[in-house]
């Protein structure tokens, strides 16, 4: 569905933030990438959109490089969930998620019947059609959070990009979100791409993960056991860690090693 | 008084100027050199002026006009850029304009005698100027009174009095005969225009709303909080004078573009639209005569029917 | 505390601006009844034809006039503020005022005193000033931030030429800018209001079908885009339109200030800020604040006038104030 065709990039003329990565993202798979801070994952994502031009190689979106495709046809295409950041605007959550039907709907008409039908699903779909009403400048950060995920399933794409969108969430959000993720992967067959620091929670729903190195260099590409093994993650984040099956699921969890304390020190105190 | 631009200038505090004199009077005090007076200006400051001042620096353009026609044009020695009569004046040097005159350009001609006005000069300059020992005699007429005044106070100060008694003699006599030609006449009601876009008109405590009065007609505009207002064209139609008189600077669009507009003006189906120059107006000084003498005769053209336009 | 979206801000804001044509209509310095303005805007008032000029020839211009400018000034600045992401935005915060200013005062210092000279330099000034700003902030792809640091510099640079040519002009001229800048309502001639209603017009309907883009701009550059908006085109026609409508305003009133500050600001705190419905509700509510403010300007020194742009600072920062507490927004 993507495919990516030994890309290179550069900030003006920094050093390559990625690296000759070749990687086909296939149709309704889940795929994790991981790496350490400024290995170019949020790069790689904005070089899928086409928001960044590549400087070698190409992204080919369904067999058409993605930066020839028209800005509406990409968003009806593929939805990014960045981050959340505040907002100045105070528009209500319901307004906030119906921006995600522009694409569909540019006019200045509004947002018609079909259009409110896939606002009020995705305000269900992810646990916020209860804040409907509210601005989103009242919004909780959690809150907040979920209705971007919601605006970009108003845009009902085959594809979902999450840029890190759990990571300031608590653990009850970020696993209602990973369930949701599952669930639209499972019941509507979306490709969905997540960025994300979350080894156990990568590992729990991805198809596949892509490690990337500092130098933005991918260093595997495979299934979680293949990917998350000590000594990759030696080489990827300098760290030094156990993987163990976890027992529910049979995934992969990695587990830092800690230095370990000294009973003695401990005892004197 | 001295600018014809002066609705423009906020009023000076007097309060500031008193507290400038005393504080010159400090500085000076004591210093009562041989050969000179103390003369208090029209702010009530005591300044001490040598007999004959040798090097005058004039920062009112009307009081530039006056010393010409006192004919101590030998000793001025320095002018503002506003000083453009007679024509003769503006190659004198030139300290600036009349509300930001260089103190460094003043000091640099060593006067011994200057003139200020209390609407435009900036009371801190006065203060400085006194505070390096210069004398600063200050001016204010805002009457055509206060200009005769003025007249012979300034001819005394410069060691002409002769000259300014005759140049006060010669307004008073135009004043006492133009009054004396009005004198039972009806008062027709006059607006006069300060500027046309947007409409500045004068009202009471102006030099020229004294003038329409002693040329025997009665301003349209009442007293507000402003000397100068502006008018909008429902209080021109409203207040619908029987002449209108306009005093235009040079580079003012025409006035016909307004008043053609309101053919229903009094004034306007009457063709008693009438231009005079700005500076006879609103210069008080020896050409306030012929000001006078247009103005009455703007009112009342059978009772002048000699003067020129 | 949501906005109160159930309000029917049409309803509302007609109603108001009715109110503002009526209070426009009837105050000034000469007192004139209900019945006989009503009878002379019928045409069968058999009244003074000095009455029939003031209320014909001198209200009813004036008032058309002051709807028009505070129309595109609350519709102008409430696009700048989405466009910009920036609540504080003004029209007049890219380099416009500036840009007018330094025409209008060039065309006067070159003695041009034709009537259309000074409003059409004004215009051209604006425009120039905006275009240049917009020229210089594409090349770091526009973004708010450096638009607005570029317009705050081409401002300061044309302010400064400004206080040149104002400094070494022999003055009169001159005197008839500053008026002129601080806002006039009197200067425009009535025969301008078709063709300047026309161009604001059209102006307006550009900016309303831009609606929904300037609600995605509101998010970010990046977030509009990947929402399917292109946004190098859509900041053109927003620029170009909201550009156009302040310059039209400025050429014809000079600076009046606050208008397009305020009025948007308002209209989000009662109404939320979705363009479709901020952008119509700012020009009615722009349209009703600058004919009430400037009628109190015309009477309340009668038979002087007061610059309309004093009142409309002294009338609607109380005003916003209290909005404010009462609505505790974030707007």
């Amino acid at each position: 569905m993507i495919r990516i065709e030994e890309l290179t990039f550069r900030f003006g003329d920094g050093p390559p933030v990625l690296r000759r990565l070749s990687l086909e993202v296939r149709r309704g798979e889940i795929l994790g990438v991981l790496g350490p801070n400024g290995c170019g994952k949020s790069t790689l994502l904005r070089l899928m959109r086409g928001a960044l031009t590549p400087g070698g190689g190409r992204v080919l979106l369904d067999g058409r490089p993605v930066h020839r495709y028209r800005r509406r046809e990409l968003a009806r295409w593929m939805a990014v969930v960045p981050q959340a950041t505040a907002t100045p605007f105070p528009y209500t959550a319901w307004e906030f998620v119906a921006m995600g039907r522009f694409a569909h709907a540019p006019g200045i008409g509004g947002p018609r019947r079909g259009d409110r039908a896939a606002v009020d699903k995705a305000l269900t779909l992810t646990d916020t059609l209860h804040l409907a009403r509210r601005p989103v400048t009242r919004l909780s950060g959690g809150e907040l959070q979920r209705v971007v995920l919601a605006r970009a399933l108003a845009q009902e794409t085959p594809i979902l990009l999450l840029d890190e969108a759990t990571s300031h969430l608590d653990i009850r959000h970020r696993l209602g979100i990973a369930e949701l993720l599952v669930r639209l992967h499972r019941d509507e067959d979306r490709t969905i791409v997540h960025v994300t620091h979350d080894f156990d929670l990568a590992a729990a729903i991805s198809d596949r993960l892509l490690l990337l190195s500092p130098g933005g260099e991918p260093l595997a590409v495979g299934t979680p056991w293949q990917v998350l093994t000590p000594a990759r993650i030696r080489e990827a984040f300098s760290v030094i860690v156990r993987v163990e099956p976890d027992p529910a699921t049979g995934r992969p969890r990695v587990l830092p090693v800690l230095p370990a304390r000294d009973p003695a020190l401990e005892g004197s105190r | 008084m001295n600018s014809p631009t002066r609705y423009e200038l906020p009023l000076s505090s007097r309060a500031l100027f008193l507290r400038a004199g005393i504080l010159a009077l400090m500085l000076a005090a004591g210093a009562s050199a041989a050969g000179a007076a103390v003369w208090t200006d029209a702010l009530g400051r005591r300044v001490e002026v040598p007999d004959r001042p040798g090097r005058i620096v004039s920062l009112v353009p009307s009081v530039t006009e006056v010393l010409y026609a006192l004919g101590v044009q030998d000793r001025v020695a320095g002018v503002t850029r506003f000083c453009t009569f007679p024509a003769e004046a503006q190659s004198k040097p030139k300290v600036g304009g009349y509300a930001d005159p260089s103190l460094e350009a003043i000091v640099a001609l060593a006067p011994d005698l200057v003139f200020g006005s209390a609407d435009a000069t900036p009371p801190l300059l006065i203060d400085r100027l006194e505070g390096l020992g210069i004398p600063v005699y200050v001016v204010y007429p805002r009457s055509l009174a206060s200009t005769v005044a003025m007249l012979r106070r300034v001819g005394r100060v410069v060691g002409a009095a002769r000259a300014g008694e005759r140049l006060a003699a010669g307004l008073e006599r135009t004043v006492a005969e133009v009054r004396d030609r009005v004198r039972d006449l009806p008062r027709p009601r006059v607006l006069l225009c300060v500027m046309v876009e947007p409409l500045v008109v004068a009202g009471p405590g102006t030099l020229a709303h004294d003038l329409i009065a002693t040329a025997g007609g009665r301003n349209v505009v009442p007293a507000g909080p402003s000397r100068y207002p502006t008018w909008g064209p429902e209080s021109l139609l409203a207040a619908d004078p029987d002449v209108v008189v306009v005093s235009p600077h040079p580079g003012q669009p025409a006035p016909g573009r307004l008043f053609d507009r309101w053919p229903e003006l009094k004034a306007v189906a009457a063709g008693r639209v009438v231009e005079i120059p700005a500076d006879w107006i609103h210069r008080p000084g020896p050409r306030l005569a012929r000001g006078l003498r247009a103005l009455a005769r703007a009112i009342h053209p059978d009772a002048f029917p000699e003067e020129g336009p | 505390m949501t906005p109160q979206r159930r309000l029917p801000w049409a309803a509302v804001l007609s109603a108001l601006l009715l109110a503002g044509l009526g209070f426009s209509l009837w105050a000034g310095s000469l007192r004139l009844s209900w019945g006989e303005i009503g009878g002379i805007l019928l045409g069968n008032g058999r009244t003074d034809p000095t009455h029939v000029a003031i209320v014909l020839r001198v209200r009813l211009p004036r008032a058309a006039l002051a709807a028009l400018v505070g129309a595109g000034l609350g519709a102008a600045g409430g696009a700048f503020q989405g466009l910009l992401r920036n609540p504080l935005a003004d029209p007049y915060i890219l380099g416009v005022s500036g840009g007018a200013a330094l025409g209008a005062v060039a065309a006067l210092s070159l003695g041009l005193t034709t009537p259309l000279a000074v409003p059409a330099a004004a215009f051209l000034g604006a425009v120039a000033a905006l275009g240049f700003v917009y020229v210089v902030a594409r090349a770091h792809r526009g973004s708010p931030h450096t638009l607005i640091l570029s317009g705050v510099m081409v401002g300061s640079f044309c302010s400064a030429l400004l206080l040149f040519l104002l400094w070494t002009s022999p003055s009169d001229p001159v005197r008839t800018a500053i008026f002129w800048l601080a806002g006039d309502l009197s200067g425009a001639s009535p025969g301008w209001l078709p063709a300047a209603g026309l161009w604001a017009g059209v102006a307006f309907l550009v900016l309303w079908l831009q609606a929904p883009a300037l609600d995605l701009l509101t998010q970010g550059e990046e977030t509009a885009a990947d929402l399917g908006l292109d946004v190098g085109r859509a900041r053109l026609l927003l620029l170009g339109a909201a550009g156009g409508l302040t310059a039209a305003a400025v050429a014809l009133a000079g600076l009046v200030g606050f208008v397009g500050l305020v009025v948007p600001h308002a209209v989000r705190l009662v109404w939320g800020p979705g363009h479709r419905r901020l952008l119509p509700a700012s020009a009615l509510l722009g349209a009703a604040f600058l004919l009430g403010a400037d009628a109190v300007a015309r009477t309340v020194l009668a038979p002087a006038e007061v610059p309309v742009g004093v009142v409309t600072a002294l009338v609607g920062a109380p005003f916003f104030l209290y909005l404010l507490r009462q609505k505790d927004g974030r707007a």
